[in-house]
């Protein structure tokens, strides 16, 4: 799958700086957004190829927003990769269970990210 | 600050209860009898399952303990600090049975957030209920201290789930705590 479109959600303006910065050859159209209740309003009307998205986050966080969107006819097939500093192994099962694909741990090398990419 | 807040659980116990006060866990909508045909959170303490809605804000924590607090009840485990915030653990077994032989291996979960998030401790994961829970017509029988907090029960998979008022729960023990602590 070609990934075109690319929403990614952090509430952390160094840390949706960060992942510009690691998306920033890719060529695709990034979508910002700051918290899960925006995500999903713009998953739905965007309809990104992927979602980068953070857990920890003021309003809907990253798991309630995997988990609606994982719920939702329109948008459960768009794949959504955590990017979070927790990570321990019951985040990682957790995660999974949200109906995330991957949990990329904080700090990153933008290689992994670009690695997510080309593994769709 | 710690050691603070260990010899001095007033504050942690009044959160507590302040929290339980503000009401955190929406009743699930629709009359008793009704089927749930939405995704739930459950999450699974002894032989009992307990149900969760699905927009709460819940993160298991891979801790072994809650730091204790003396002349509290056996099942309040204690505090834990989630990201800055000082949150209650209350463990569920131990308010259902006075068991003393907890399972050894056991999770916390946090339900909601900042100064509404509680923790209890669960067996396993918790889960993803994707099917249709049917309501059953009786509730099964009940710890008695746990009876008068379920409003209804339902299956699948041949698995019991009870829909129970865990914020009135927390309410109730956190004031039993903060009586106590009082005395």
């Amino acid at each position: 799958m070609a990934i075109k479109k690319i929403l990614i959600c952090d509430d952390s303006a160094t840390d949706l700086e960060n992942l510009k910065h690691a998306l920033k050859d890719t060529e695709c159209t990034l979508i910002v957004t700051t918290d899960g209740d925006e995500a999903i309003k713009k998953a739905k009307s965007e309809r990104p190829d992927i979602i980068f998205m953070d857990i920890v986050m003021p309003g809907m966080d990253g798991y309630a927003a995997c988990r609606a969107l994982r719920d939702d006819p329109e948008t459960k097939d768009i794949p959504v990769i955590f990017v979070s500093s927790k990570h321990q192994k019951a985040d990682r099962v957790w995660a999974q269970m949200q109906g995330a694909k991957s949990l990329i741990a904080k700090p990153y090398d933008p290689d992994e990210i670009t690695a997510v990419l080309e593994s769709f | 600050m710690a050691t603070e807040i260990l010899n001095d659980p007033s504050p942690a116990l009044e959160a507590m209860a302040e929290a339980a006060n503000a009401g955190f866990l929406p009743d699930f909508a629709g009359p008793s009898k009704t089927p749930i045909n939405q995704m739930v959170l459950g999450f699974r303490v002894g032989e009992f399952g307990f149900l969760v809605p699905v927009s709460l804000h819940c993160e298991v924590i891979e801790q072994t303990n809650a730091n204790p607090l003396p002349k509290v009840e056996p099942w309040f485990s204690g505090l834990l600090n989630i990201r800055g915030n000082i949150v209650p653990v209350v463990d569920l077994l131990r308010f259902m049975s006075d068991t003393d032989k907890p399972p050894k291996k056991r999770y916390l979960f946090a339900i909601d957030r900042a100064e509404k998030s509680m923790v209890v401790w669960i067996d396993g994961y918790p889960q993803m209920l994707t099917g249709v829970l049917q309501p059953l017509d009786e509730l099964p029988p009940l710890p008695g201290r746990l009876a008068r907090f379920v409003s209804n029960a339902y299956t699948l998979d041949g698995q019991i789930w009870l829909n129970v008022q865990l914020e009135q729960i927390f309410k109730t023990l956190g004031r039993q705590t903060s009586a106590k602590e009082a005395a």
